[in-house]
């Protein structure tokens, strides 16, 4: 079950801009239309699974509660990861590369959910959704290290797959989503107005300020 | 059917009527409106030429197209599949590929440098380094130094007053930019230490010119300027092309090349606006290709016939061999005070001081050290790639995003032939094309030229009062899969970009480079495409 | 015979002018001192100094023969001297000396560091306004006075500093418009004229010197009508107006060579 444990919630640090709402700023002179509508359907229009299965789509979001935990958020205020990957699969936007090692990039994601699943049935005889989140965290740690039990790996490479695939597409589909700018007081979207003061220490007006501790 | 005066996107939104040659034989057809295509498209033009610039993707509209959003500009790269080997296998995508018109100069970082006059000559000056093949450049510094200046001149690169590296120059059109804190660090670092370091030229605007006003600093500059302060081939030469009578045909993927029954170029065959079951024809007299370097050999080998059961213009065997990217290796560090790298142009201070062969070095050539500045998108992708974080790990050290900035190589690379563009002998594309498939091993040369540029780079960091320093692998750019040469069993182009196999095809852009240099590549391109227009022009017709 | 004249009642049109060049200056040093975040509290200084001296001018201007009007102008306008000269040195040490690089990247902080001359144009009214109210005290017409000669002084001093400062970032502009070269050519002109009839009074110099006055006079409303059209040419316009008057050409900044030629054309007693 996705969300981590009191400790993990803990372990989040806060953020240093409280107070900082990059959405804010959606009709002034930073955001433009075009800008606008993007991040509109992002936030807002979360698209349905329709490429993965339930089971897969669990699973992923499993996965990505771990690679990127939201413990500090209630469930509707988390940003959605499994939804923009599955897009992305349905509609089979590509990177423009992929490793020699690795099949299409549907194949990989279908292989490398059910390899975690094939590892976790291995080293604890659960499947993983219903693991603790430290262990959990284990068996990743072991995809991340490339000694992950399984046949699957032997087809896919593990360490390939979790860095390059895995951890790269959640890590940029949560760091693309407003909520992740505003707790890293990212000023976001420019245009027409840029910036000004850009030196060390700089804060624009516009930029998140922030809390001194 | 109406036949519908064909019309242009302009830079401000407005619409510039174009002329419709596709029933035509014109006498250039360019494969490619990126740095070199545009270029040659405009100058060739000028000169009274019929041209057609052929280009895969949209004809950008700055005032609609270009959002500020990493993950909302996917359209900017080239997402076709690519299949990447070898035991350094290279990061494409939005790494290193553009698509559209103003190809890769739409999201480069603008950094406008000039190679040395030892880059043109490196076989000469270093010798055979076994295992790589080390060439001359065909033409030297001195021919393409007046060329350097009008690209500079047409771009209004701004740049320093005075300019640490390379030979006695004019002053640059423009005035470098106000550093940014991130450039600023690589300052102070590179002070600390007694390294040399400069504003970089970069090829957006600091005052106004013409109908563009001055970069505002917003820093989205590799997702596409909404300012047009940025002299982008799209926005520069491009306009100019067509204002000159050239065509420029967007959605356009050029599926091959055309000959006759005497070996010489007729047109290009294309698909048009993503459908694949039709095939269109440009005659054209002359053909140019100017794709970057996976692209051009690519169609060049899927342009094989009867008569070049090799590819076209491959009799050498060299067509897609070669192929080099720069180092590009990335070190950041935590500092103390707000750095922001994400506003302003990413890169705008460098040194030039390790370009060089160094003499106490176990490695020849050098690099230059530059400024990165990526958004949060961008850095958190290091951060996990590179350094290995995830969970709240990575969510600890992205909560201090603002206080990270980092420093980056352009690291010259050993030309060897092992490292190729090759067409992939199973997978196709949409259009049933053969995907083309990239091999790249570094050479102990290169290895060790990036381990002592890794060094620098953090001890840079280090000065400038950074912690918790950690490097990230990466590679910029595409080069050398169409070398230049004197002779046709070495090379596959001759000084002027002609083809050796087909006098009336020519290749020109980063393909053609024997080595890589050690500086960023764009300015290079295009002040070769503006001499090989003055040559083709003077002899063609 | 001179035409150099200490009247009362040129003098009180010296304090207004004097009064209007101060407003400009601490009107700019708002602008760059909000742009750069107001880190330090002595950055209000000019802004304090200036609106006391701008005050007091324009009371010295309405009622001259007050006394403590005039303690107050010669008080507040010593206080802008040593303000402006103080402010320069603040400029030159975060400006210049404590930024990366230091003294080597010289060019690159003139052009984007604090600007170095412009406190001094504070100093340059503060001078102008201890002059001023010696002059409105003084009754006697003198050929020799020193008052109205040291007040040229200050005028061409002033003005070539005013044309070193435009220099400068004009240089940052790379002179992107033509007309950016005529603040160079005209005003150092009339500030040698003006310096020389400070040193040495002339007759036939002094009819050269009021035309070079006049033009530069003109010259400062059309700079401002430049630096308006400068504004309007990045991006945005005038409709992103505070961002662009952070970025833009300083939009008060040519009027100052308005006040400076008014104030010598007042000492001339070409109006």
């Amino acid at each position: 079950m996705a969300g981590g444990s009191a400790r993990d919630k803990d372990a989040i640090p806060s953020t240093r801009y409280p107070g900082y709402d990059v959405l804010a700023k959606w009709r002034g002179p930073d955001w433009d239309a075009q800008t606008r509508m993007v991040v509109r359907r992002r936030v807002e229009d979360v698209p349905r699974i329709r490429f993965l299965t339930e089971e897969e789509a669990r699973l992923l979001e499993a996965v990505s509660a771990r690679i990127v935990p939201q413990p500090d958020r209630v469930a509707q205020a988390r940003v959605p990861i499994v939804a923009w990957i599955d897009e992305k699969l349905h509609h089979d936007w590509r990177d423009g590369y992929r490793y020699e090692e690795l099949p299409p990039l549907r194949e990989t994601w279908r292989l490398g959910l059910s390899g975690i699943n094939e590892s976790a049935q291995l080293l604890h005889a659960r499947q993983f959704v219903s693991l603790e989140s430290l262990t959990q965290d284990e068996v990743l740690a072991r995809l991340q290290r490339g000694d992950a039990p399984g046949e699957t790996w032997t087809r896919l490479s593990a360490t390939r797959f979790f860095r390059d695939v895995l951890c790269l597409t959640v890590v940029k589909t949560y760091y693309a989503h407003p909520s992740a700018w505003s707790e890293i007081g990212y000023s976001g979207p420019s245009s027409p107005r840029g910036h000004v003061r850009n030196w060390a220490g700089g804060v624009d007006p516009w930029d998140a300020p922030e809390e001194r501790e | 059917m109406t036949e519908r005066p064909l019309s242009a996107p302009g830079i401000h939104g407005e619409r510039t009527p174009m002329r419709d040659l596709s029933g035509e034989e014109v006498d250039f057809c360019i494969v490619g409106a990126g740095a070199a295509g545009g270029v040659l498209g405009a100058k060739l033009a000028e000169k009274g030429f019929a041209v057609v610039l052929l280009d895969a993707g949209p004809h950008w509209d700055p005032t609609r197209d270009f959002v500020s959003d990493e993950v909302g500009s996917r359209q900017l790269f080239w997402t076709d599949e690519r299949i990447s080997g070898g035991r350094d296998p290279v990061e494409l995508g939005s790494n290193n590929s553009g698509r559209g018109v103003g190809g890769s100069t739409v999201h480069y970082s603008m950094i406008a440098m000039r190679a040395h006059s030892e880059d043109f000559r490196r076989r000469t000056l270093e010798g055979d380094i076994p295992g790589a093949e080390l060439r001359d450049w065909p033409i030297t510094f001195d021919d393409l130094e007046p060329y350097y200046e009008e690209v500079e001149r047409d771009l209004r690169i701004a740049g320093p007053t005075f300019y640490p590296w390379g030979h006695r120059r004019h002053r640059y059109p423009q005035r470098e930019h106000e550093l940014n804190a991130s450039a600023r660090v690589l300052v102070y670092g590179c002070t600390a230490l007694g390294i040399p370091a400069a504003p970089a030229p970069v090829a957006t605007l600091s005052a106004p010119h013409d109908d563009r006003p001055p970069c505002v600093y917003r820093g989205f500059c590799n997702y596409g300027c909404t300012t047009n302060a940025k002299s982008s081939v799209l926005v520069t030469y491009i306009p100019r092309a067509i204002a000159a009578g050239a065509e420029v045909r967007p959605g356009c993927m050029a599926a091959q090349i055309t000959h006759d029954g005497r070996g010489q170029a007729s047109g290009v065959l294309y698909f048009r606006g993503g459908d694949p079951s039709t095939l269109h024809r440009q005659r054209a007299r002359n053909v140019v290709v100017c794709g970057y370097a996976i692209e051009t050999p690519r169609l060049l080998l899927n342009s094989s016939s009867s008569m070049f059961s090799d590819g076209l213009a491959n009799s050498s065997g060299l067509v897609g061999k070669c192929f080099m990217v720069h180092s590009g290796h990335q070190v950041f560090g935590r500092f103390d005070e707000r750095i922001n790298q994400y506003k302003a142009p990413p890169g705008l201070a460098l040194t030039e001081h390790f370009n060089r062969t160094m003499p106490d070095a176990n490695f020849v050539c050098g690099y230059a050290i530059e400024v990165v500045g990526p958004h949060p998108v961008d850095f958190a992708s290091r951060v996990t790639t590179a350094r290995g974080l995830w969970g709240t790990d990575l969510r600890r050290l992205m909560m201090d995003y603002n206080y990270w900035s980092g420093v980056g190589m352009v690291g010259e690379v050993m030309p060897q032939r092992r490292n190729e563009v090759r067409l992939h002998p199973v997978e196709r594309d949409q259009y049933g094309l053969p995907v083309p498939h990239i091999l790249f091993t570094y050479h102990e040369n290169d290895r060790r030229l990036i381990a002592h540029a890794i060094d620098r780079m953090e001890e840079i960091m280090d000065s400038a009062g950074g912690v918790d320093i950690w490097s990230a692998d990466r590679t910029a750019h595409l080069l050398g899969t169409c070398r230049m040469g004197l002779t046709r069993d070495d090379s596959v182009v001759d000084a002027d970009c002609r083809t050796h196999d087909v006098p009336n095809l020519f290749i020109c852009d980063g393909s053609v480079f024997p080595t890589s240099t050690g500086v960023n590549p764009s300015l290079t391109i295009e002040a070769i495409a503006a001499r090989t227009a003055d040559r083709i022009g003077r002899s063609s017709g | 015979m001179t035409s150099l004249v200490s009247e009362p009642f040129l003098w009180r049109w010296i304090a207004v002018a004097t009064a209007v060049l101060t407003v400009i200056v601490i009107g700019e040093s708002w602008i760059g001192h909000y742009r750069s975040g107001f880190p330090l509290r002595a950055q209000y200084a000019p802004l304090v100094g200036g609106m006391a001296l701008a005050t007091a001018c324009v009371a010295l201007a309405l009622v001259p023969r007050v006394e403590w009007v005039r303690l107050a102008v010669r008080w507040a306008g010593w206080v802008a001297v040593f303000t402006g000269v103080i402010g320069a040195g603040y400029h030159h040490y975060y400006g210049i000396v404590e930024k990366a690089g230091g003294y080597r990247w010289l060019l690159h902080h003139l052009m984007y560091g604090a600007p170095q001359l412009a406190p001094l144009a504070l100093s340059a009214a503060g001078a102008l306004a201890v002059l001023a109210s010696e002059g409105v005290a003084s009754a006697a017409v003198s050929p020799s006075a020193s008052v109205p000669r040291l007040a040229l002084a200050v005028v061409a001093i002033a003005l070539a500093g005013a044309v070193a400062q435009t220099g400068i970032l004009h240089y940052r502009g790379a002179f992107n418009t033509p007309f950016m070269y005529a603040p160079l050519a005209l005003p150092p002109l009339a500030a040698l004229g003006t310096g020389w009839l400070a040193l040495a009074p002339a007759v036939g110099l002094t009819g050269v010197v009021r035309v070079l006055l006049w033009a530069t006079f003109l010259l400062g409303f059309v700079g401002l009508g430049m630096h308006l059209r400068g504004l309007d040419r990045q991006m945005g316009g005038l409709h992103v107006f505070l961002f662009n008057l952070l970025q833009g050409p300083p939009p008060l900044a040519p009027a100052v060579y308005a006040t400076l030629a008014g104030v010598g054309l007042l000492l001339l007693r070409a109006w």
